[in-house]
């Protein structure tokens, strides 16, 4: 025993792994582990210190509504699949973390470092990010929640300018901060400038969604990647611009449930202006399930939200294909 | 330095320096209560079990390396607790085998050993 201030090396979480351990299963380890951290968080708060805990590998770990802020540093600790719904991870170090697939609705992160994590496919819709450090932070597939402010934080510019950055429901924190880091976009490397010889006429693709947000951020992706976009809110909007624009639009993108009428109620009035456009459907809602309403045909070009900017466009190439894209 | 280990009976009211749940102390000692209801025994026995989850604290990362003495205790103290109270809670001892589930029951002898 030390008790006069001799080296205390052992580590509290491992202890409290042990106390709490009852079998050597290793869902269950995670899970005690997990426990063990919210422990050693409450000590470290108390104790006015930050503690390293020795097992960082919490994956597929149940913290929801943990109390994990200020008392552990977790850079490189390992959350993938871990429901950390509504915990408090305020200022947390998760500096390269792994929270692949985590569930973090309704989290606080706020001035948490989450520089270099790994966050893809995670779900963040309600978490809070004020002053959040995203620099780098790998975000392909994420849901952000809504008007997610980055005022005061790091924007993930990196992540923005990214080519395999997603589309989906997370780019809807693009604020007037984050829009500044993206723009101008660069043109990608490797823009498909799909089509043969000649001068290639880039396709132009009418995007339909009611969420301006998504829509604007799908514009800026497509655009990178060789379409000339159009965009509307609504499916008066997309009529509008079907009867009225003087170009050809060769493909609308747009989602199943609009205001008004379904997105393919929409392609049937968009037919009758423009025989010859393609159509590729998105939506939250899984093919099968899609089909099963009636909203799509089961063979329709479809894509699940959330989606990356690449598999979009590689949906929209392949709906293109039989297209000559060459004066 | 066991000498230095609150007692379990210390913890018993409120108001105590560590923290500790007013129910903690009862809690943990009724685990220890075998089936005779010796409390007697139940209370050392839990006073054994006590101090050796505190003096694994001690030599833990959960105690500052610069603290000593009664600071050093004090933070041990602390750290013990965060685990027994979730543990006692769900009706375990870490140090009993069987890991019995007593919460049920009631105390007749508050003031133990």
């Amino acid at each position: 025993m030390a008790a006069t201030g001799s080296a205390r090396d052992g580590s509290f979480h491992a202890l409290c792994i042990e106390l709490l351990s009852t079998s050597d299963d290793v869902a269950d380890r995670r899970q005690v582990a997990a426990d063990a951290l919210v422990i050693t968080a409450a000590v470290g708060r108390r104790q006015g210190r930050v503690l390293r805990p020795q097992d960082l590998h919490f994956g597929g770990a149940d913290l929801s509504g943990a109390d994990l802020h200020a008392g552990v540093n977790l850079r490189g600790a390992t959350f993938d699949a871990a429901n950390l719904s509504g915990a408090n991870l305020t200022g947390l170090d998760l500096r390269n973390a792994s929270l692949d697939a985590a569930d973090l609705r309704g989290a606080v992160l706020d001035r948490a470092w989450l520089s270099g994590a790994n966050l893809a496919n995670a779900d963040l819709r309600g978490a809070r990010l004020q002053g959040t450090d995203l620099r780098g932070a790998i975000l392909d597939g994420a849901r952000l929640p809504r008007g997610v402010s980055m005022k005061g934080g790091t924007s993930p510019a990196s992540s923005l300018d990214d080519p395999t950055f997603s589309v989906a429901d997370l780019m809807r924190l693009a604020g007037p901060d984050a829009e500044a880091r993206a723009e101008p976009a660069p043109p990608a490397p490797d823009v498909p400038h799909r089509g043969g010889s000649g001068s290639p006429r880039r396709p132009t693709v009418l995007i339909v969604d009611d969420e301006a947000d998504l829509r604007e951020i799908m514009r800026r992706m497509l655009q990178r990647r060789g379409f000339d976009a159009l965009v509307a809110g609504d499916p008066a909007q997309a009529i509008s611009l079907c009867r009225d624009h003087p170009g050809p639009i060769d493909l609308v993108v747009t989602d199943l449930t609009l205001p008004d009428m379904s997105g393919s109620d929409l392609l049937r009035e968009v037919a009758v202006l423009r025989s010859s456009v393609r159509v590729v459907y998105v939506s939250g809602l899984p093919r099968d399930l899609a089909v099963a309403k009636g909203l799509i045909n089961r063979d329709a070009p479809f894509l699940k939200k959330p989606f990356t900017a690449d598999s979009l466009a590689e949906v929209m190439w392949t709906a293109l294909a039989e297209e000559q894209w060459v004066h | 330095m066991a000498d230095l280990i609150p007692h379990l009976g210390s913890l018993f009211f409120g108001g105590n320096p560590y923290g500790a749940q007013d129910t903690f102390a009862e809690a943990f000692v009724l685990l220890h209560r075998d089936g005779a209801g010796d409390d007697t025994l139940a209370w050392r026995t839990a006073q054994g079990h006590w101090e050796y989850v505190v003096q694994r604290c001690l030599d833990s990362d959960a105690v500052d390396p610069h603290a000593v003495g009664e600071e050093a205790i004090r933070q041990a103290v602390i750290a013990a607790l965060e685990v027994l109270q979730r543990l006692v809670r769900g009706g375990r001892c870490p140090r009993c085998p069987a890991h019995a589930t007593r919460s049920q029951d009631t105390m007749s002898n508050r003031g133990g050993a």
